[in-house]
């Protein structure tokens, strides 16, 4: 019997990423084709690079410890607690 | 990369005497956006751990959220680098014989205009707003003869010294046509005068 599990997201959240890659390369086709031939188009072209690794890198670091594999059983926890139950 | 000493369609002795870009004043606006939507997450992580809700620990919901936030952080930091590049690639040029209007608007949507200084009939500067005040920053606006679109260039530094500048080039391009052409002169103020005689 085949249950739904999180893999069901890896792939929409893959996709999400190539997107957010596209448009980072967008950027950098605009700065590459577009500006002004200086030392500070070249900083915000490298700029970009770094920070967009960085970002990636995170991104990664966040998912990395999610098991795919966990059947989607939505059995929500109890949102009360002593902080916001006035009773 | 365009080169700023070999401009498209570029005169014998022209050469770039104002280079311009928005003021810095942008950026930290696009900072500041960018922070506060940064916060919205932060918040969001902060709100759960006060108050120990549970949901970054639930094993459906907690790879959701987290999945969530990964998204949102990509999102939030590619509007950060398309709002840069917007204002990495508004630049205006003054030369010694035009003035030419190079404006993004997004990604996909450039605006390239130029008009020549023996065309232009009206300079303005414009410095409105407290921030813009102290640290002296503005608009400057440029009209053309005809009916063409007046450029505007966007918060750029010293609107003032800006214009002034534009002004003397003006001038300067004008008495040289008119020096260049001793025929052209100023036919119109001669004739007037001699219907009076």
């Amino acid at each position: 019997m085949n249950t739904l599990n999180l893999s069901l997201l890896f792939w929409p959240y893959l996709l999400l990423i190539a997107i957010c890659c596209l448009f980072f390369f967008f950027n950098i086709f605009h700065i590459y084709r577009y500006a002004i031939s200086s030392p500070g188009s070249y900083l915000v072209a490298f700029a970009y690079f770094f920070s967009f690794a960085i970002m990636l890198i995170g991104t990664i670091l966040l998912t990395i410890n999610i098991d795919w594999q966990t059947p989607l059983n939505l059995n929500l926890p109890s949102l009360t607690s002593s902080k916001i139950s006035p009773f | 990369m365009m080169r700023i000493d070999t401009l498209p369609n570029q005169g014998a002795n022209e050469t770039v005497v104002l280079f311009l870009r928005r003021h810095w004043m942008d950026l930290v606006r696009i900072a500041f956006f960018t922070f506060f939507l940064l916060l919205i997450p932060l918040a969001i992580y902060a709100f759960l751990w006060y108050f120990q809700i549970p949901l970054l620990d639930h094993p459906i919901l907690g790879p959701i959220i987290t999945l969530s936030s990964a998204i949102y952080l990509l999102v939030v930091y590619l509007i950060t680098i398309t709002e840069i590049t917007d204002y990495w690639l508004d630049v205006w040029l003054v030369t010694t014989e035009r003035v030419i209007n190079i404006e993004q608007h997004g990604l996909f949507n450039r605006l390239i205009s130029e008009v020549g200084l023996d065309l232009i009939q009206d300079i303005t500067s414009e410095t409105k707003g407290l921030l813009e005040t102290f640290l002296t920053y503005g608009d400057v606006y440029v009209q053309s003869a005809g009916e063409k679109v007046r450029f505007r260039f966007k918060n750029v530094d010293n609107p003032d010294e800006v214009k002034l500048q534009i002004s003397a080039l003006v001038t300067a391009c004008q008495t040289k046509h008119v020096h260049s052409h001793p025929e052209v002169g100023l036919p119109k103020l001669a004739d007037q005068n001699k219907s009076h005689l």
